[in-house]
């Protein structure tokens, strides 16, 4: 009974702290802002050079709150992986977004203001030299983040962007 | 009583700061032009309304255009008005933005540390200040009726001696 408050009061902290990065091994990262909740999964999580990889982020805005989508002039939710010479990274795939009426500047833009899922294929490749570098203990990290701007019906947050990260083996 | 404490101070601590400092943070900031312009320099004579803004901010889109009409009405009353860029890898839009909706404010370049300087969480945030710097009133986010509370605070600030 005299728990509950203090996991929520801890819960509240946990969910305000914002985008502190998340370590891990590879598998899923969850993470929430004050605009949005979303669930980060990439595999498989032992990978051998030419293994692609598939990395999906399930976004869920808050209540009442949209994110950009690509084509309008707005800063759309994208993933940004931080290059890396061990990986060839494709474009980010969207799903279909819905056109919402801007009623201050009667304006249509595109955007995601339920559930959604981004997808990202990323191939790991290496050289040779790299490959007779390997040991049983090479790992491989895919480091990125989700950036997006955030609006309600009043306002604009400002743009925002949740780094993750992942230490995935490398098989011989 | 520990836990009302603590669920207390967790409220506080996740609360948006609404109090407003006595003075405005000063500031060195460049313009579009490569110039530097401090705090006092941008000072008016008896108010001066700061607008924080990124180019592709729908809300300041839709508030700006109200707002620059407050100034032309006003300035030569006394009233200054600065916007400060908060985002800064869109100041190379600022320009065309500028010239394409006729904006005539000094526009400024914040830095990357500028939204937690202010502690900015939205835009557009308005600050208004009197002569000496000193923050009046303070407005973050926009929707359409709000540019009615910003003229009458400019007025209020304005008709002050």
């Amino acid at each position: 009974m005299t728990i509950r408050p203090l996991v929520c009061a801890l819960a509240l902290l946990i969910a305000g702290s914002g985008a502190a990065p998340v370590n891990g091994a590879a598998g899923t990262i969850s993470k929430s802002t004050r605009h949005l909740a979303f669930t980060a999964t990439l595999a498989p999580d032992i990978v051998t050079p030419g293994t692609k990889m598939s990395l999906a982020v399930d976004v869920r805005p808050k209540k009442g709150l949209h994110v950009y989508a690509p084509g309008t002039m707005y800063r759309p939710v994208a993933i940004a992986i931080e290059p890396n010479p061990a990986l060839k990274v494709e474009n980010v795939i969207y799903p279909p977004p819905v056109s919402y009426l801007f009623k201050p500047l009667n304006e249509r833009v595109l955007v995601y203001e339920r559930p959604f899922r981004l997808t990202l294929d990323l191939t790991v490749v290496g050289t040779p030299a790299q490959l007779a570098a390997l040991t049983a203990e090479s790992r491989l990290t895919v480091k990125g983040q989700l950036t997006y701007q955030a609006c309600d019906d009043q306002v604009c947050f400002l743009p925002a962007s949740v780094p993750f990260e992942w230490s995935v083996r490398i098989a011989r | 009583m520990r836990v009302a404490a603590l669920v207390l101070a967790c409220a506080i601590a996740l609360a948006p700061r609404t109090a407003l400092a006595e003075n405005f943070r000063p500031f060195t900031l460049k313009t579009l032009e490569g110039d530097e312009r401090s705090l006092t320099q941008v000072l008016g004579r008896k108010a001066t309304l700061v607008a924080f803004f990124f180019p592709t901010c729908q809300y300041c889109n839709a508030a700006f255009p109200l707002v620059q009409k407050i100034y032309d009405a006003n300035k030569d009353r006394g009233l200054a008005m600065v916007w400060i860029n908060v985002i800064p890898d869109e100041q190379k839009l600022i320009a065309e933005w500028r010239t394409s909706h006729g904006y005539t404010a000094t526009v400024l370049l914040g830095s990357r540390s500028v939204a937690e300087d202010y502690d900015l969480r939205m835009t557009p945030t308005h600050v208004l200040l009197d002569a000496k710097g000193k923050v009046l009133w303070k407005h973050a986010g926009y929707k359409p009726g709000d540019e009615k509370e910003i003229d009458r605070r400019i007025q209020q600030a304005l008709s002050k001696e």
